[in-house]
């Protein structure tokens, strides 16, 4: 669907069906340079579960106009509106990477906004190598594609997939395409001065389920586990087999593990 | 260290992981119409494309998946249909895009079933194609129309041997905002990876160098992954609206939105698979995927007997005229040095003094090489094509193809070059007392 946020006109799945009244909500922001695709496989599976599903494009990103932003803060701010403009007042936040620390940010800033948090391979600190944020700025394709090879797991390299005919690698890196020029770049960077993760974690209140990867090079699962340790109420589910893009590349260890997850949150 | 694994690796290993279960190291023949499902959830959700996994053979395979992500992979593609036959992967490709009303330009130096199925087949349905001549680049620009949805065009034209200066031809559909379709089957991606060139989406007849071994029809779509399908036109509409616009089926879905870089194969998967049809057997991709896994090996061994075929033929006294893009004499001869440094394919046209008597007697008197109507077998293969592959497209269209009555062409294979070179010496020596031209 496309909507106006802040003037700026927004994409967001809904995962192919309509918003209803009554539904409860579940958002998922993306990560850097990333963009709603890397969620289409979640995205279609809640909704067709009963969800009001909302995986924007943030600005600058894939089918959404303007800049990106260029910090978590006010990604954190704008996705918040992007809520807004849709009517939703209280969501299940699932952030990917960068979307994690934008979701850590919405439950320290807005807890009554977020109704419980899945943090998918992240940390409370992403830092960023200033050769990678340099090669986004001058390089931008060799980026996209050093980011996709890190950003995989040993059988995404083999390009074995559980979406027939279809290359992980290559998708993501096509994915990066679709954005802005200049978009991964400000994303890194953002990543990289973002140092608010950790008492962010400590103030969640609400409960949490992390899914972190075995073979993340991103955000290595030290880092995911020490983020996760200091949340109060979380599950850990940790997918040996994956690399940094696990909605994509183990859709469905992340999907039953998010289905038990939301199903307890809504009997809650 | 490299940030992805070549070509050579791919092609052995791109698409499968052994299975914690069994652990089977070949890729397994999974011989079944169809898939049970968990439940009636999970049913709905592999109906819906809410999640991979397959439900009937005629839309994926499990077997047919792991030769479609292979060759997305040894392609540098975001994804991959395979169909029954490289024809049928044209048809899919042109109508996806192309609806009535609509047009194509293509180049003129075309296989002769893709002729047919553009100038012949399509209009039909109400879809237009120009063809003009692949050197012609001021006639393909001046050829695009506002309606025009793509440009299609081969690499190495079948059997002419035309080498496409494919940078030219992606700036010209570039400026003009349409996506470029070649058909790459001539090159393998040994040779020539098409999409590094900024082409958009390339087609294969698998059955050929691609499987290599002459047992096995099948064909391939690599979607790109690099082409903005959102683009208006002048008008402010929908340039590609099967792509941009609410799906007849799961729940209007609009691929372009849901699927990115790989909307033009989920659209393929989603219609053209499901009412045409033209699906891959899984025994047919199991043959194709043992051919794939020595295609460096093949293609290497395939360019150095090219080369040698070369001079000998050359030197030939029985033979009038020799025919590769590897030549200096050859039209394309620098676009080839250029674009296809490890070769420009192992195909070789050439005619017998004589004409066309001379040229049946030497067809008909080889005995290693296989007097037969395909290309890029492991074995060496020879056809007149006048009489056969292009019996069926006009004079015309003959000539503009760069086709002549005593043209005979050669597949080269993986023999030893000895005994090719022998075998020829016989049947041109033949052919020539036949003729009474030596």
């Amino acid at each position: 669907m496309y909507f106006d946020v802040n003037g700026t006109r927004t994409y967001a799945s809904t995962g192919g069906r309509a918003h209803e009244q009554g539904k409860p909500w579940i958002l998922f922001v993306h990560g850097a340079g990333s963009s709603h695709l890397s969620w289409v496989l979640q995205t279609r599976a809640l909704a067709y579960d009963g969800w009001n599903v909302l995986a924007p494009d943030m600005p600058g990103h894939n089918l959404t106009g303007g800049a990106a932003l260029s910090d978590v803060a006010s990604m954190t701010q704008w996705v918040l509106a992007a809520m807004d403009s849709v009517g939703c007042d209280k969501a299940v936040v699932c952030g990917h990477s960068m979307g994690g620390l934008i979701a850590l940010e919405m439950a320290r800033t807005h807890p009554e906004r977020v109704r419980a948090l899945v943090l998918v391979a992240t940390a409370a600190a992403i830092p960023v190598n200033n050769a990678l944020i340099s090669m986004a700025e001058t390089a931008e394709f060799k980026a996209f594609q050093s980011m996709n090879s890190w950003g995989y797991g040993a059988d995404a390299h083999m390009h074995d997939n559980t979406w027939p005919g279809s290359s992980h690698i290559n998708f993501g890196i096509d994915m990066m395409r679709l954005n802005a020029g200049g978009t991964l770049a400000t994303d890194l960077k953002a990543c990289a001065s973002y140092a608010g993760g950790a008492e962010a974690a400590a103030q969640v209140k609400c409960p949490v389920l992390c899914i972190f990867a075995g073979q993340d090079k991103m955000t290595p699962l030290k880092s995911g586990k020490a983020l996760a340790d200091t949340l109060p109420a979380r599950e850990l589910v940790i997918v040996a087999n994956s690399g940094h893009s696990i909605p994509t590349e183990r859709p469905r260890e992340v999907n039953a593990a998010m289905r038990g997850f939301l199903q307890k949150v809504e009997q809650a | 260290m490299a940030l992805f694994h070549d070509l050579e690796t791919l092609a052995l290993h791109a698409g499968h992981v052994p299975d914690a279960e069994h652990g089977s190291r070949a890729v397994p023949i999974h011989q079944t119409t169809s898939y049970v499902f968990r439940d009636a959830r999970h049913a709905a959700a592999l109906y819906n494309m809410e999640e991979g996994g397959h439900l009937y053979s005629r839309i994926s395979n499990p077997t047919v998946a792991v030769l479609e992500q292979r060759i997305a992979a040894m392609e540098g593609g975001a994804a991959c249909v395979a169909t029954a036959s490289g024809m049928a992967a044209l048809h899919c490709v042109a109508t996806m895009l192309a609806s009535a009303g609509d047009h194509i330009v293509s180049t003129a130096q075309l296989y002769g079933a893709n002729i047919n199925l553009l100038k012949n087949t399509l209009p039909r349905f109400g879809v237009e194609t120009s063809f003009v001549h692949g050197r012609d680049h001021a006639g393909i620009k001046a050829a695009i129309r506002p309606n025009t949805k793509f440009l299609f065009c081969e690499m190495i034209g079948n059997p002419g041997l035309d080498v496409l200066d494919v940078e030219a031809i992606v700036k010209i559909a570039q400026e003009a905002g349409i996506p470029v379709v070649m058909d790459a089957t001539f090159c393998t991606p040994f040779l020539f990876k098409p999409l590094e060139h900024g082409v958009n989406v390339v087609i294969h007849s698998v059955t050929k160098w691609m499987g290599g071994h002459g047992t096995t029809i099948g064909g391939a779509i690599v979607d790109g992954g690099n082409f903005d399908w959102g683009r208006l036109d002048a008008g402010g509409k929908n340039r590609w609206p099967t792509l941009t616009s609410a799906h007849y089926a799961l729940d209007g879905i609009v691929f372009w939105e849901e699927f990115g870089p790989i909307a033009l194969t989920q659209r393929i998967r989603a219609e053209a698979m499901y009412n045409f049809g033209p699906s891959l057997a899984p025994l047919s991709a199991f043959l194709l995927l043992q051919g794939i896994e020595t295609l460096p090996l093949r293609m290497e061994r395939h360019m150095r007997n090219t080369v040698d075929l070369l001079a000998f033929l050359q030197g030939h006294e029985a033979v009038s005229w020799v025919r590769h893009p590897s030549l200096p004499d050859h039209p394309d001869h620098d676009v080839a040095k250029r674009l296809l440094p490890k070769g420009a394919g192992s195909v070789i046209a050439f005619g017998v003094k004589g004409g066309r008597k001379a040229g049946a007697a030497f067809i008909e008197n080889v005995q290693v090489a296989s007097h037969l109507a395909n290309v890029g077998d492991a074995k060496t293969l020879v056809i007149h094509p006048a009489s056969t592959t292009h019996s069926h497209i006009s004079a015309e269209d003959m000539k503009t193809g760069g086709l002549s009555d005593d043209m005979i062409r050669l597949s080269v294979g993986l023999e030893n070059i000895e005994d090719l070179k022998a075998d020829f010496d016989r049947a041109l020596k033949i052919a020539a007392r036949a003729a009474g031209a030596v």
